[in-house]
């Protein structure tokens, strides 16, 4: 039912506004996995609770630069570049509780603040927020593109049989395309603006696809039966 | 900015800044599990060893007060049973055989009860339980163990009995290698007891055999010796080559000792 009136916001915001449909879409879709969530309530996993968190967080990170964009008028790249490394430090964690051994969860958890310095060491550095953005998004993209495929290569090959029923499976490979993508098409995308800008527009109308099935992936992750409660825990 | 003049070497500043996010997490990783993991080990060696002393020590006190006692007493109520009764001389050497197999049955349990738990470390400290222990092995396996004290304490406190243990413990598996092993009639044992530090020394011109630095095909008995000094915080050497007899050296430091 939420489903239903979600789409049908998006219809009405962009025949009003005349934005593609698709940017909507790729907007509200973020809820999905929310929705998901809510099969479980309080019985979710943790790794399921800071994957919905994340979900939240960005849903409110968008929320907060269109209201800014909206109200004041004013550039509001800045907030993007402070809300997107609180984004990232809530994946690297949710990534830190799908790892089987001890060593890559403490690195997963140690890369947080590491990569958290690494960015606001960044900051006097490059002065324009579109250039901080050009090298802070993606670098951080690519960090956690290399998360979520180690996430999904490792646990994939220790678990021998149907992956599919693992939530860790969908939420990796709905990270692995979403940031794969946003390592590649903010370079590019300011290196072809000015002469082509009809494919940079086209692009980003790819990303909106290409996220509404990142979200999907995700809520279907979420969706995924509990696992087994185990009596006792592995070293 | 010109993004298309500088886009390149932005990517490359960013691959370069995620290399090193990942490296540094994962050494950074690395050395802390390292550190947990040997922490972990080393409580349970340790626990492992200070469970296995009160069994021992449990095991002696046993002995002593037990066993020992009931044969005193066995001993006692034979001696009460001869003189009260007429007896013929048969039944008098019966007596005294059984008299003497008591007797030794009482020396061994109390070299048993000993072997399990020195409580001589406790009574008297470190160097008269090694000179007690020389005795013991001189006495039953005819190997002759010569004991040198060379500690100058300088007024610095006596080891503690966890320390005491310790050592001794590493000098009793020592010298059950010299008497197992090294085919000689004596050897010899330094002790020096120092402010800083405890040194132990066993030495004999026995037989001798290969000693290099991997754990690959070492006795139990020089893991263990070799595990003891590391827990408190010492190292073992051991000096060894084929028909050149072998020294075996543990330093025990004193500082962390309260």
């Amino acid at each position: 039912m939420s489903g239903v009136c979600l789409v049908l916001y998006a219809v009405v915001m962009s025949q009003a506004r005349r934005i593609p449909l698709v940017l909507h879409v790729a907007a509200l879709s973020q809820v999905l996995p929310v929705l998901a969530g809510v099969r479980y309530r309080t019985r979710l996993p943790p790794a399921r609770i800071w994957t919905i968190a994340w979900c939240i967080a960005l849903l409110a990170g968008d929320g907060i630069q269109l209201w800014l964009r909206g109200s004041t008028g004013n550039n509001n790249l800045w907030v993007r570049a402070a809300i997107v490394p609180i984004l990232n430090a809530i994946m690297l964690w949710t990534l830190s509780l799908w790892q089987r051994h001890a060593v890559p969860r403490l690195a997963f958890r140690i890369a947080i603040p590491v990569f958290l310095v690494a960015v606001v060491a960044l900051v006097p550095t490059i002065k324009e927020t579109e250039a901080f953005d050009l090298v802070a998004g993606p670098f951080q993209s690519l960090l956690l593109l290399a998360g979520a495929l180690y996430t999904l290569v490792t646990n994939a090959t220790h678990d021998p049989g149907r992956v599919t029923r693992y939530d860790w499976f969908w939420v990796t490979i709905g990270a692995s395309l979403y940031y794969g993508l946003r390592v590649a098409l903010p370079p590019f995308a300011a290196i072809l603006i000015g002469t082509h800008p009809e494919l940079v527009r086209l692009a980003y109308l790819l990303q909106a696809w290409a996220d509404i099935v990142v979200f999907l992936l995700i809520a279907r992750g979420i969706w995924c039966p509990l696992p087994q409660a185990h009596s006792g825990g592995f070293f | 900015m010109s993004p298309s003049a500088g886009a390149f070497w932005w990517l490359f500043l960013m691959a370069a800044l995620t290399l090193a996010v990942i490296l540094t997490a994962f050494a950074a990783a690395l050395i802390i599990y390292q550190r947990r993991f040997l922490q972990m080990h080393r409580t349970f060696a340790d626990n492992l060893l200070a469970a296995h002393e009160e069994e021992r020590a449990w095991v002696a006190r046993e002995v002593h007060d037990d066993a020992l006692q009931r044969v005193a007493m066995l001993v006692h109520e034979l001696e009460d049973w001869s003189s009260t009764n007429a007896q013929s001389t048969n039944t008098a050497e019966r007596v005294a055989a059984l008299r003497e197999e008591l007797d030794d049955l009482g020396v061994m349990l109390r070299r048993v009860a000993h072997r399990m738990h020195p409580a001589l470390i406790d009574h008297a400290g470190l160097v008269p339980a090694l000179e007690a222990l020389a005795l013991d092995v001189t006495r039953s396996s005819g190997v002759r163990v010569e004991v040198a004290d060379e500690s100058h304490a300088d007024g610095a406190s006596p080891p503690s009995t966890e320390h005491a243990l310790l050592v001794y413990r590493i000098a009793q598996e020592a010298l059950r290698n010299v008497v197992k092993h090294a085919g000689v009639s004596q050897c010899h044992m330094y002790i020096a007891v120092c402010p800083a530090s405890i040194e132990l020394r066993v030495t004999d011109q026995g037989k001798g055999f290969v000693a290099d630095d991997s754990a690959r095909g070492r006795g139990l008995g020089l893991i263990s010796m070799a595990e003891r000094a590391r827990l408190a915080d010492g190292r073992l050497e051991i000096a060894s080559r084929p028909g050149g007899g072998t020294g075996v050296r543990a330093l025990i430091p004193r500082q962390q000792q309260s």
